[in-house]
């Protein structure tokens, strides 16, 4: 008796707050009800944070909580979720996009291109390399390195760092201490996929790259000793730990500033700097990946006023001042400020040598995804030896079992 | 010969019989069409059709993919071994607890079974915290050796997945065995004892065969969730080792690749249904095998002697080898609490997690406060366990109604068809249910908008199966002659129901619902598979904060889950046995 009582009084309660939240879901379910729905990656402008939907907020005078911002893993959810919403968008704006995945994005049809009128301030080459057409405008740039904390390794420990080449990695065992991020999930994991890429070539295309090897090879040397990481934020966290034992990591050229000028835990300019990002110096370049991302509008967009006006003030010196010491990148907008301690310690991508330009936007786009799937093929080192033995053992446990049955019949 | 008032009587009731049946079979069939099978045909089509030709050429080259040939070896080796080390330590445990009697040994069976009834991602959890770099045994390794090495490293390794694995799976074994040593008959072994046999022989030619297909029907069961392991081998393969189930997540959701996704699920599919007819072929004649055995193991005490050190020696050895076992189940689920008030940084208080449960400072990286998900996380159990109960009720009714006895009735085709309609969704995974409602509904508004709605649907299609077989082991041991003479005494069909059946399915009834309740509490795969917004369970929240440093707020999310389990598990052992089983 007491029991169905209690389920009676567990029937009413849950029919209860299923009311409630019934009528919590149909005020919700407006996500059209918001002027503004953002799209962007979870670190975007968030260490120590600058609250940019508030600041266009502000700016604008739409009440902040009529903005909804979402954030997803990596940029590369963003254009997959995007995608998967195509016919029936949510999304106003996506900020994030790199100079690689729009590739994919151009191809789905999911951006309406743009030219904001403050684009002026942008370098035409920036504009250019991501993307001819602005489906996207850039916001930010810098390069794709190589970055380690100096308690744990250093030129002294492993001379091979000051002129390191990606083949030093290997030779040297630094693929031990080395976290990637997986390309088909991470955009840094893609920018340094190319990177190799664009360092050996391809035999399979016929693409020279700088020293016309495989860059398959590479990566089947270092297959067993990398940690890979499923984004930007949890390979840091596998650097962080020093446990881990992985002091190297791939990051930014800009990674060193988060460590000198970071108003919290920056070091400050008069110290030595505790990380160091390092290029790879191939026939003595000083070869990088330049990694370039994009703010856009979604097709189809419901707002699409709004979001234009949120993208012009995203390419403002409003929002640009608080990119480099936010965002940890180079601002879009030359006439942003970046202050001299960022200058000092992050590299510039105007020293480097940018790889970018070796792989054509075609190149990219016929390949990319090939690429990505070899890259699984070599990381997965499975011999064949072990698929034979797993068909080995189901054909033994398969026929003991039948005969067994039989036997027993 | 019937007086022919009560036949006609009969034949009323047996057209009202007929009629609830019929309506049974119509509300079980909708749902399972619309949200089951219909699905499971868009993901065919997916698989077989390039616009609207008929094509195996995206299944064939999908299976024949090197990469995806290799996933599948791994998926299964790595279920072969994990089953395979579970057996080998859970016999000698099963023994152990078959034949020796102590202090508190019912409590420690109970304790050991605690992990498997646990949420996939909070054992995440607690074995990374265990097991990883910065764990507890990789610390204490580092201590007492002093060298610089690990004992052991759990990501992107074999042993990793295998280890996560047995913790996992060990207690099926055990407790599945257990019974197994205790139906032993164990007078013949002491005929061939007597008569001299030597013990291999004894234990290889008599005892084996009693206990072989008990072993077998648990080794099948272990196969299949490892299997399907989806959260451990998600974040502990990295990218080297992907099971199928990983494989075709990865599939759908970062390369948006549809067709090989829909291929390799139904691959999963037919090997899924193959072990799973196994498994039930094998769980029949363990149940049958069940049936008037009594004699079994004769119970002993486990004690110190002080004349018998052989005795001692065994005691020993027996209490030291539990010991290992309770503490390799134990220690990550202990980490997991006391991590959960361990500051992550000086300065802050131990209950930081639990403050940090009512904020909203995580807000914009969870989509949702904590404490909104964990109301989800509770919204979405209840709703589940009141569908599945009812829709388990319906099944059973069908399966079972009263007048199967009766030479009479002759059950219709409809019901066949029902009980090898509810085989299917057995034998599907998780993230294959959720794929098949993503591709079917993915469009629709209602998808757009209420996603918890399908995140609770696929919360039923996993549990439905342990309900209907918890509230059909109820029903079994109604006596059915007392439903006839209630019925021709003139009992109708409703009061019939109320006053017999009601109360006897009522302990599998509780049983199931809880464990439907506790399925639903933790699931992930499928949860993370289709979630979007705010709609986040506490599994979710745990899975996005799993890999961070600020490990204090997702163990606390994580002790919250495991205290609510414990207290489900509690409570289905107050009321019968758990049904392990599928």
């Amino acid at each position: 008796m007491i029991v169905k009582k209690t389920l009676i009084v567990l029937v009413l309660c849950s029919i209860f707050i299923m009311q409630g939240d019934m009528t919590n879901i149909t005020n919700v379910s407006g996500v059209n009800d918001y002027d503004l729905v953002i799209y962007t990656y979870e670190s975007l402008l968030a260490d120590p944070g600058y609250d940019f939907v508030e600041g266009f907020s502000n700016y604008s005078g739409i009440p902040k909580e009529n903005i909804q911002l979402v954030l997803l893993e990596d940029a590369n959810t963003i254009v997959t979720q995007a995608i998967l919403e195509k016919e029936n968008p949510v999304a106003d704006v996506l900020i994030g996009i790199d100079n690689v995945l729009i590739h994919t994005a151009k191809k789905e049809g999911i951006l309406k291109p743009y030219f904001p009128s403050n684009l002026e301030n942008v370098s035409i080459d920036l504009i250019n390399n991501l993307d001819p057409d602005r489906h996207i405008v850039p916001y930010d740039y810098g390069i794709i390195a190589l970055w380690y904390d100096n308690s744990r390794i250093n030129t002294t420990s492993n001379p091979e760092l000051a002129s390191l080449t990606l083949d030093d990695i290997i030779v040297n065992s630094l693929d031990q201490k080395l976290i990637v991020e997986d390309p088909t999930l991470s955009s840094p994991g893609l920018g340094f996929l190319l990177w190799t890429i664009s360092v050996f070539g391809d035999p399979e295309i016929d693409f020279e790259g700088l020293l016309g090897e495989d860059w398959r090879d590479w990566w089947k040397s270092a297959s067993d000793n990398l940690r890979i990481a499923p984004s930007w934020g949890a390979a840091f966290d596998i650097y962080y730990t020093k446990e881990e034992n992985r002091p190297i990591m791939v990051s930014y050229g800009t990674s060193p500033a988060y460590d000198v000028c970071h108003p919290l835990w920056g070091v400050g300019p008069e110290q030595d700097p505790p990380s160091t990002a390092v290029v790879t110096h191939e026939l003595g370049q000083n070869n990088a990946w330049l990694q370039i991302e994009g703010i856009g509008l979604v097709n189809n967009s419901e707002n699409e006023v709004i979001a234009k006006q949120f993208i012009n003030w995203f390419l403002s010196t409003d929002l640009q001042d608080n990119i480099a010491m936010n965002n940890w990148m180079y601002p879009a907008n030359n006439n942003a400020n970046v202050s001299e301690c960022f200058l000092n310690s992050a590299i510039n991508p105007a020293n480097a040598d940018i790889l970018n330009d070796l792989i054509s936007p075609t190149m990219l786009e016929e390949n990319l995804e090939k690429w990505k799937s070899d890259w699984e093929t070599q990381i997965v080192n499975f011999s064949s030896f072990l698929i034979i033995a797993s068909t080995l053992i189901l054909a033994c446990v398969a026929y003991s079992i039948m005969k067994k049955n039989w036997k027993s019949k | 010969m019937r007086p022919q008032t009560s036949l006609k009587k009969f034949n009323s009731e047996l057209v009202t019989n007929r009629l609830i049946i019929i309506l049974a079979i119509l509300a079980i069939g909708s749902f399972l069409l619309s949200l089951f099978y219909i699905p499971i045909v868009k993901i065919f089509q997916f698989a077989f059709f390039s616009d609207v030709q008929f094509t195996f050429e995206t299944f064939i080259s999908t299976i024949a993919d090197s990469i995806n040939v290799t996933f599948l070896a791994f998926t299964f080796l790595q279920a072969f071994l994990s089953t395979l080390i579970c057996i080998i330590i859970g016999i000698p445990a099963g023994y152990f607890f078959a034949k020796y009697d102590f202090r508190g040994k019912k409590l420690i069976v109970n304790l050991l079974t605690v992990p498997f009834v646990l949420p996939p991602i909070v054992v995440l959890l607690g074995f990374i915290v265990t097991y990883g770099q910065a764990g507890w045994v990789n610390i204490l390794w580092k201590g007492l050796t002093g060298s610089e090495n690990s004992l052991i490293s759990i990501f992107g390794t074999f042993q990793g997945i295998l280890l996560a694995h047995v913790f996992y799976n060990l207690s099926v074994i055990i407790r599945m065995t257990i019974p197994a040593w205790q139906s032993i008959d164990f007078e013949q072994v002491e005929v061939s004892r007597t008569l001299g046999v030597n013990r291999w022989k004894i234990l290889w030619k008599i005892i084996f065969p009693q206990i072989r297909n008990y072993i077998i029907s648990a080794a099948l069961l272990v196969f299949i969730y490892t299997f399907n392991s989806f959260a451990i081998v998600l974040f502990l393969g990295e990218v080297r080792f992907q099971t199928l189930e990983v494989r075709i997540f990865k599939l759908m959701k970062a390369s948006l690749n549809f067709p090989e996704g829909a291929s390799l699920a139904i691959l999963q599919l037919i090997l899924n249904t193959i072990v799973i007819v196994f498994y039930l072929i094998f769980d029949r004649k363990t149940r049958q095998m069940a049936i008037g055995r009594e004699k079994g193991l004769p119970e002993k005490k486990l004690f110190f002697s002080k004349t018998d050190w052989k005795q001692n020696g065994i005691t020993l050895g027996s209490t030291v080898f539990i010991l290992l076992i309770g503490l390799f189940t134990f220690a990550p689920i202990l980490a997991v609490i006391i991590i959960s008030f361990k500051p992550y940084y000086s300065g802050i208080s131990p209950f930081y997690g639990y403050q940090q449960l009512l904020s909203t400072e995580y807000m914009p990286l969870l989509n949702n406060s904590p404490l909104r998900m964990l109301l989800n996380t509770l919204l979405f159990a209840l709703i589940t366990t009141i569908i599945t109960i009812v829709l388990s009720l319906l099944i059973v009714f069908v399966l079972r109604n009263r007048y199967q006895s009766l030479k009479k009735y002759k059950s219709s085709k409809l019901e066949g068809l029902v009980s090898y309609m509810i085989i299917l969704p057995m034998a599907t995974s998780s993230i294959t249910l959720a794929m098949g409602l993503f591709l079917s509904f993915n469009s629709s508004s209602l998808y757009q908008n209420s996603v918890w709605f399908f995140i609770i649907l696929t919360h039923v299609l996993i549990s439905l199966p342990f309900t209907t077989r918890s509230i059909l082991a109820a029903y079994n041991r109604i006596d059915v002659e007392l439903l006839n003479v209630a019925s021709t005494l003139g009992a109708s069909r409703f009061r019939v129901f109320r006053k017999i059946e009601f109360p006897m399915i009522l302990r599998g009834l509780i049983v199931g619902a809880i464990f439907s309740f506790a399925i639903s509490l933790g699931e992930f795969g499928a949860t993370n598979f289709l979630v979007r917004g705010e709609y986040g369970t506490l599994s979710i929240g745990i899975s996005k904060l799993l890999l961070t440093q600020t490990l204090q707020l997702p163990a606390t999310m994580a002790s919250i889950l495991i205290i609510i389990t414990v207290l489900c598990f509690i409570i289905i052992q107050r009321f019968g046995e758990i049904e392990l089983k599928v």
